[in-house]
């Protein structure tokens, strides 16, 4: 049951800049995931956090490295078998607005995917989009709107919705909850949690959110400017000085206004 | 008072008002955090404050008053003039605000073209040392960058150094450090602080951080189902919080130690 599910081993990515400079974006990363478990991704800003994400369901080609899925290199699927790929790596963006069709009503943003698929009927369409709707705690008559006609961690919500509909193995869910209030937030983590109690999902999950990442993953890769700096099993066990700056930051409700931020921030 | 919301009620086009009985506000250097349920109209109020309310928005209710001058009087004419050297929005989606097929720089240089910063070296020098503010590495590279070459952090920095470029009196921001990491955003949160203690910025802040609600507001105000639940002085509304809902919102703040 606890097989290995995805492989990444030494990932790199290099961007061109012009002028004859490159970028490395993701620089030789190693890591694999479980069935029924979650990996965290945290670090800076930049860190190659998305890219890698992007890599994974070959949206981009790696420089270098090879992805294995299921135990078959997928590095350079196309046609057929990456479509494939796709359905069982589904990806909830960073940035929702941008990667909703604004063509498109909710009822079809969540329902295409399972017709293309050839998974349900015309017919079930409202009936499948209300289902979907509800377990993401949005009002079934959102079926008929357009994104742009709803708040921002109501289009998060959609996209979450539409990735759980194609019944994935994995699912990469990046800064998937960033646009919700906490109370939403739990829920949301909670639905994820039974999903992946009943189905086996596995999940990397992305998250500037240190203590979230915490109480989620079962191990957290930290990562800074491409890098692996150390993968941990929880935040207690972090050793790096990164890892501690970045704890060192976070701002908590017990603390308020008596927060007194890291100095070598400001230097 | 710089600003003063009163009873302020908003729909878009023909469906009932997402927003009622808002009231507040809001003085130089003084800082609001909204805080409260997604879908909870929090985004509108900012929005309505710049007349920026896409879709049909409209203030259906109530009143708004900038620097004594209500604001629904004014033509749009004088709303863009305002926008930008006396509020500044940065939005909750930069990315999807930005033109994609134009160079940070060139939107950059036309912002603050568009505002009077017309000396080339001037804007120049500005446009650097606000990317480095945001604490964006190279700061060349980004003015060459579009935006898809950037990660969704590094758009929200490039968001947050457009507004924040012309000092304005007013700075709306909504979920300005959602993007960011938590030790960017310490910067950015410090910066903004920065911002309302030196030059007197009065900050209306929307967020889902608790934690930066806390640290940053004088208020907070507290929204559910499009209407206001609690709005007090900071300390009351996250220690000692009056209704059930506050109180739910903060329990259910991820934490060291903290169960689910
Ligand atoms: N298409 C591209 N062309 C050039 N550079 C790119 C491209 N995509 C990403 N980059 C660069 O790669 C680096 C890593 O970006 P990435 O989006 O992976 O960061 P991230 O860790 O997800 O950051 P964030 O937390 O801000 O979302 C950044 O410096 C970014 O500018
Ligand atoms: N253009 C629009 N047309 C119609 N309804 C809209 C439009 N924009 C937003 N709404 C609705 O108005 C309500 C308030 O939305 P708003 O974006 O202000 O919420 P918010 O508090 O900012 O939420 P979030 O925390 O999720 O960003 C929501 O129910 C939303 O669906
Ligand atoms: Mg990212
Ligand atoms: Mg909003």
């Amino acid at each position: 049951m606890n097989e290995e599910i995805l492989r990444m081993e030494h990932i790199t990515k290099r961007f061109p800049l012009g002028g004859g400079r490159t970028l490395t974006a993701v620089d030789d990363i190693t890591f694999s995931v479980r069935r029924g478990e979650t990996l965290g991704i945290v670090g800076e800003s930049g860190s190659g956090k998305s890219t890698l994400a992007r890599i994974l369901t070959r949206l981009e080609v790696p420089t270098a490295g090879r992805i294995l899925f299921r135990g078959e290199d997928v590095t350079a699927l196309s046609g057929e078998a990456l479509r494939q790929h796709r359905r069982s790596v589904q990806m909830v963006f960073q940035d929702p607005s941008t990667a909703l069709d604004p063509k498109l009503r909710v009822r079809d943003i969540l329902c295409e995917p399972l017709l293309n698929f050839g998974l349900i009927r015309s017919r079930d369409v409202p009936d499948k989009a209300r289902e979907l709707l509800r377990l993401v705690d949005l009002p079934e008559d959102f079926a008929g709107r357009y994104p742009h006609h709803m708040s921002g961690g109501q289009r998060q919500r959609v996209a979450i919705a539409r990735a759980l509909a194609l019944e994935p193995e994995l699912i990469i869910l990046d800064e998937a909850t960033s646009a919700l209030d906490v109370s939403v937030q739990a829920h949301i983590i909670a639905l994820l949690r039974t999903l992946q109690q009943e189905k086996h999902l596995a999940y990397l999950f992305i998250c500037h959110d240190l203590y979230l990442a915490d109480q989620f993953c079962d191990r957290i890769l930290v990562m800074k400017q491409g890098r692996e700096v150390e993968t941990i099993r929880g935040l207690r066990e972090a050793k790096s000085p990164y890892a501690q700056k970045l704890i060192a930051s976070v701002f908590s409700v017990e603390e308020g206004k008596n927060k007194i931020l890291p100095p070598e921030l400001f230097q | 008072m710089l600003l003063e919301v009163k009873q302020l009620g908003i729909a878009y086009g023909r469906r009932p008002p997402v927003v009622r009985d808002v009231s507040f506000t809001l003085d130089a250097g003084e800082v609001l955090a909204i805080v409260g349920e997604s879908g909870s109209g929090k985004t509108t109020i900012i929005r309505s404050i710049m007349h920026i309310l896409p879709g049909g928005g409209h203030i259906a209710e109530g009143t708004v008053f900038f620097q004594g001058e209500d604001t629904r009087a004014q033509s749009p004419a004088r709303h863009r003039e305002l926008c930008g050297p006396d509020v500044a929005m940065i939005f909750q989606d930069c990315g999807a605000m930005m033109n994609p097929i134009r160079s940070i720089g060139r939107q950059f240089r036309d912002y603050l073209s568009i505002h009077g910063v017309k000396n080339p070296a001037e804007a120049h020098a500005l446009m650097t040392s606000m990317l480095a503010m945001v604490r964006l590495p190279d700061p060349e590279r980004i003015l060459k960058s579009y935006p898809f070459e950037l990660s969704g952090g590094m758009r929200q920095r490039v968001g947050i150094a457009f507004a924040m470029a012309l000092r304005p009196k007013l700075l709306l921001a909504d979920e300005p450090t959602s993007a960011l990491d938590v030790t960017t955003q310490a910067q950015i949160v410090k910066e903004m602080m920065d911002a309302a203690r030196s030059v007197n910025t009065a900050i209306l802040i929307v967020t889902h951080n608790l934690g930066v609600a806390a640290y940053m507001a004088d208020r907070i105000l507290v929204m559910k189902d499009g209407r206001p639940v609690e709005y007090g002085p900071a300390e009351d509304v996250i220690y000692r919080p009056q209704t059930d809902y506050t109180r739910r919102l903060l329990a259910a703040v991820p934490g060291p130690g903290g169960l689910s």
